[in-house]
């Protein structure tokens, strides 16, 4: 079997190809497209014009999604990916760690009436939807977004998957619906533009770091004094560490609202379970459901008033400068 | 891609094997991540369309650096040269401790 494509097939798909791109590009660009895809693939192997037809398929239906790295929507996603990745990574880190002492001595003694299997399966499945976020978060930091794409997927089907073996009743499909969610971030922002400098990387691993830590050891040395179940209080914690995130895009010396918007989208998650049981299992008293949601929103709601008013204290100080000079 | 730009407009083709030769063979670009990045380029103003030209009855198109372009090329080529320099004084100055050595 002839492993090299002839190059006469090569041009043919990349017609069909370039038809998925909107009508305005194609009719600027296709010609262009079509001839350096042409010359590209010729005597290439198949695996690498499989290679090459993928990413023509990307670029044009991001062009036609409006999500391109030149897009606001790619600006807000390629913000709000790898906030995402890193609260779920820190938020697995959380659920992995405490566990992981009694998990190894289940399988070493298990319970008689359950058996090992059922040891070795719990195992299997809490490694399942926590250990992919860790592995995908420590490619990103390593600074290969486009890798800890393809982790970041795997892991939120992985994820979702443990999720759907446990039953779907409101709260757990929030819970699915959220996985799926971080997926859909990380796999639609534009690579090109996902902050993978060393401040983008610190902030990552920060992210994570301060997400799980803190509940840990909350979890671990307070639990009885505090007013909900850790897992509860875990959205408005986030919340509260994404904050100083939101507050750095709009209030830095580089403002950009449209990252400052994808932070806020990349908590959305994890408010994915609440919106999941007020619209399929509304509780009698709505009041405490607001409430708590209000909790979770409000560091953000005051890291955007922060902002604000250091924005308006610049504005106050260059129009004084102004009016001296 | 700025650097395969450097010297001379190029069309898509000649940016693909000039970043393939710049890298060693290390970084091979797909057509789809080729036209990304000078739909991004293009729209910051770095490289600018040089001239089109009819080839086979299709349109082709040759690609420049702008003025900004070259700044920003420049630029970038300080920045990594005074790293170099730096890493390259950095070993100098390394003396591994010869064994046996106490201190």
């Amino acid at each position: 079997m002839n492993d090299v494509t002839t190059g006469h097939d090569a041009p043919r798909a990349a017609r069909l190809l370039i038809g998925l791109y909107p009508a305005r590009y194609r009719s600027s660009h296709g010609d262009d497209i079509h001839a350096t895809f042409a010359e590209a693939t010729e005597g290439r192997t198949r695996s690498a014009v499989l290679r090459e037809y993928r990413d023509l398929a990307t670029h044009a239906l991001r062009l036609r999604l409006r999500i391109g790295p030149t897009d606001p929507a790619g600006r807000v996603l390629a913000g709000a990916a790898p906030v995402a990745l890193a609260l779920a990574a820190g938020c697995a880190l959380y659920l992995l760690l405490p566990g992981l002492r009694e998990l190894v001595h289940r399988i070493r003694y298990p319970y008689p009436n359950l058996g090992l299997g059922h040891a070795v399966l719990a195992a299997v499945l809490q490694l399942a939807r926590t250990a992919p976020w860790l592995l995908a978060l420590g490619i990103a930091v390593t600074g290969r977004w486009r890798a800890a794409r393809i982790a970041g997927v795997a892991a939120a089907l992985l994820s979702a998957g443990v999720q759907a073996l446990s039953g779907l009743y409101p709260y757990s499909a929030g819970q699915l619906a959220g996985m799926a969610l971080v997926g859909a971030l990380v796999l639609l922002a534009p690579a090109g533009l996902v902050d993978v400098t060393r401040r983008g990387r610190w902030e990552m691993a920060g992210l994570a770091l301060a997400v799980a830590l803190p509940v840990i050891a909350a979890d671990r040395y307070t639990a009885q004094y505090l007013p909900l179940p850790m897992l509860g209080l875990l959205p408005i914690w986030l919340g509260t560490v994404t904050a100083p995130a939101l507050l750095g895009r709009l209030a830095g010396r580089r403002r950009d609202p449209l990252r400052a918007v994808g932070v806020g989208l990349g908590t959305l998650p994890w408010l994915m379970p609440m919106t999941a049981v007020a619209a399929f299992d509304p509780p009698a008293r709505l009041r405490p459901l607001l409430e708590y949601a209000g909790a979770c929103v409000a560091p953000l709601g005051v890291a955007l008033a922060v902002a604000g008013a250091v924005q308006f204290a610049r504005w106050v100080r260059a129009t004084d400068r102004s009016d001296l000079a | 891609m700025l650097t395969a730009l450097a010297d001379t407009p190029r069309h898509g083709y000649a940016i693909i094997q000039e970043v393939l030769a710049i890298s060693d063979g290390h970084s091979r670009l797909s057509t789809g991540t080729l036209y990304t990045a000078l739909d991004r380029l293009l729209q910051q103003g770095l490289v600018r369309i040089e001239s089109e030209e009819v080839v086979s009855g299709r349109l082709r198109r040759t690609f420049a650096l702008t003025d900004q372009g070259q700044d920003a090329l420049a630029q970038e080529a300080k920045r990594l040269r005074a790293a170099a320099t730096e890493a390259e004084r950095r070993l100098g100055a390394f003396r591994p401790r010869s064994q046996g050595a106490t201190s």
